[in-house]
């Protein structure tokens, strides 16, 4: 449904820009989702406001009004996390369904979290199978150590008073991974607001990370909450306030330890550097790529693509003929399958050009041939009437002759060293 | 007139049926729900987004996008994104059980309100 492009009226004021960028933060969805989230809540705003500047509103309270309506900021990204969570852990589910025969854990029916030790992660009350255990055929995501985690039966747990730390073991245990490796936190708080704004504030004595409550009214709502999860993303995007920096809270499997960071932390340990030669790279015309060329294609093609998923990270250094560039291996998979077609039209471009050069080649070479059968023939002709003017009966006709046919011999000379020239530089042309 | 909270299945119903009749992008849905229910039913944007999301990722409704210019914009300025929404093959059939599932209730409800008899018509105004 390709719709041409219509005049509407539009604010197009900071404070919505603003917004949209908190509220992008908070999604916690890969880059694709959210910025397909964030542009639908944009294009509602700015009409919004637009009604509510024809109903006599000024600006500044059409704006405040319209992000109003939205409601809670954290609560409209958990709506959206829901929505788009819970058909992924159906098609989990659904795969673990599949795959998990004969190898399902047992599941505890009773169990509370105890207090902080080393005997409450099994407390949990909830198993979980590790998809590279169980799950046939599942797709990771995006990086091959970022496999589904699926809690077989739900993973339910009270928060009480337990750490962020308490509640990651005891799901990496029942994951059966050896342990939680957890994050930097930069004890960061969201929106601008003040801690004591926040329900759930983060703060890291020691390093270690505890959810507490600022406000004593809400003490006791936060001893009660439970929080529900079918999958460690649900899990993870439980955490309402828990800021980890760029990209939100993720995770990792790697030598069966589970791994929490921001999704760029994460990425940028994965990501790789690797060269990408630009003299094997042909535009359409032909022409070789210049690196300014392979940074265009990779801003416009593969950065909302590609780099923007969760955990995007790139660095690009040019140097030379070689563009040195850092991202995820799956960002190198996704670039090399579009510069493929500018290699294979390339490799294409330099056979033609070789296959050319050896035609060229033969045409001179037989050219060269039959220049020097030429110069044979009339070194032995001058060679012959040279023997007549040596006999006292010469006629002047001969010696003119003479002088033409050694005149046609240096030419033919000429000719012959600059064929030979020509071979020599087409032999060698790159 | 008085303003009525849809349940989540009544409101997928009403947004179905809405996309049913054409395709919309979302400020629009939530508009053409207040204008046929002249006021009386409320979508707003924090309910009515988190569900064309769903709808989008159930494959219900398909989407595309378009580019919408301000007026006062720049001729070179890139404007802003307006994300349309289809209702797909998928979503026509969930309408259709959605609107059978919705008749069987009211038909239900409607068996107590005959049992309740005439006399129970005028309790609301009696209490009012």
């Amino acid at each position: 449904m390709q719709k041409s492009t219509q005049i509407v009226h539009s604010s197009n004021r900071d404070p919505i820009a603003e917004w949209l960028r908190v509220f992008s933060m908070t999604l916690g969805l890969p880059d694709a989702e959210r910025r397909a989230i964030v542009d639908d809540l944009e294009d509602h705003l700015r009409a919004r406001v637009d009604d509510l500047l024809i109903l006599g509103a000024t600006e500044h309270d059409a704006v405040q009004r319209a992000i109003a309506e939205l409601g809670e900021t954290a609560e409209l990204a958990g709506r959206f996390r829901q929505a788009k969570h819970g058909q992924r852990r159906r098609q989990l589910m659904s795969w673990t369904a599949i795959g998990i025969a004969g190898i399902a854990v047992a599941v505890s029916s009773v169990g509370v979290f105890g207090p902080r030790g080393a005997g409450q992660a099994a407390a949990v009350q909830a198993s979980a199978v590790t998809a590279e255990a169980s799950v046939e055929g599942a797709q990771p995501d995006h990086y091959p150590d970022r496999p589904p985690i699926v809690f077989k039966g739900g993973f339910s747990v009270t928060l009480g008073d337990k750490s962020f730390e308490d509640i990651m073991t005891a799901a990496a245990e029942r994951a059966g991974l050896r342990s939680s490796r957890l994050p930097e936190w930069p004890n960061k708080v969201r929106f601008n607001r003040a801690v004591a704004e926040l329900p759930l504030a983060v703060r890291t004595p020691e390093g270690r990370v505890h959810m507490v409550s600022q406000t004593p009214g809400f003490v006791e709502e936060r001893r009660q909450h439970v929080i529900e999860a079918g999958t460690i993303e649900d899990l993870l995007g439980s955490f309402e306030e828990l800021d980890v920096g760029l990209g939100g809270l993720d995770y990792r499997v790697r030598d069966g330890e589970l791994v929490l960071g921001s999704q760029q932390t994460l990425a940028a340990e994965e990501s790789v550097s690797k060269a990408y030669d630009l003299t094997t790279l042909s535009l359409p015309g032909g022409d070789r790529m210049s690196g300014g060329q392979v940074h265009n294609l990779l801003s416009s093609h593969l950065s909302y693509q590609t780099s923007q998923e969760p955990g995007g990270y790139l660095t690009y250094t040019e140097a030379g003929d070689v563009v040195f560039i850092r991202a995820t291996p799956n960002y190198h998979e996704a670039l090399d399958e579009v510069l493929e077609p500018l290699r294979e039209r390339r490799q294409a471009a330099l056979q033609e050009e070789e296959a050319k050069r050896r035609e060229r080649l033969a045409m001179l070479e037989a050219e060269l041939v039959d220049l020097r059968a030429k110069h044979s023939d009339l070194r032995h002709r001058l060679r012959e009437n040279q023997m007549r003017l040596d006999s006292p009966d010469a006629h002047k006709a001969a010696w003119r002759a003479q002088i033409i046919g050694e005149g046609e011999l240096a030419d033919l000379e000429g000719f012959i060293a600059a064929i030979r020239e020509r071979i020599v530089d087409t032999k060698f042309a790159n | 007139m008085p303003r009525s909270d849809l349940k989540s299945d009544q409101t997928e119903l009403v947004v179905l049926s809405v996309l049913a009749a054409e395709p919309l992008y979302g400020y629009a849905i939530g508009k053409r729900v207040a204008e046929m229910s002249a006021g009386a039913l409320k979508l707003g944007p924090s309910r009515l987004y988190p569900l064309l999301s769903k709808l989008e990722q159930s494959k219900l409704v398909t989407t595309s996008w378009e580019e919408v210019k301000a007026a006062n914009a720049d001729a070179g300025s890139d404007g802003r994104r307006r994300k349309w929404y289809r209702l797909t093959a998928k979503g026509t059939q969930r309408l259709a059980q959605r609107i059978e599932q919705h008749r069987r209730q009211m038909s239900l409800i409607e068996r107590f309100i005959e049992t309740a008899g005439p006399d129970a018509v005028s309790v609301e105004g009696a209490a009012s």
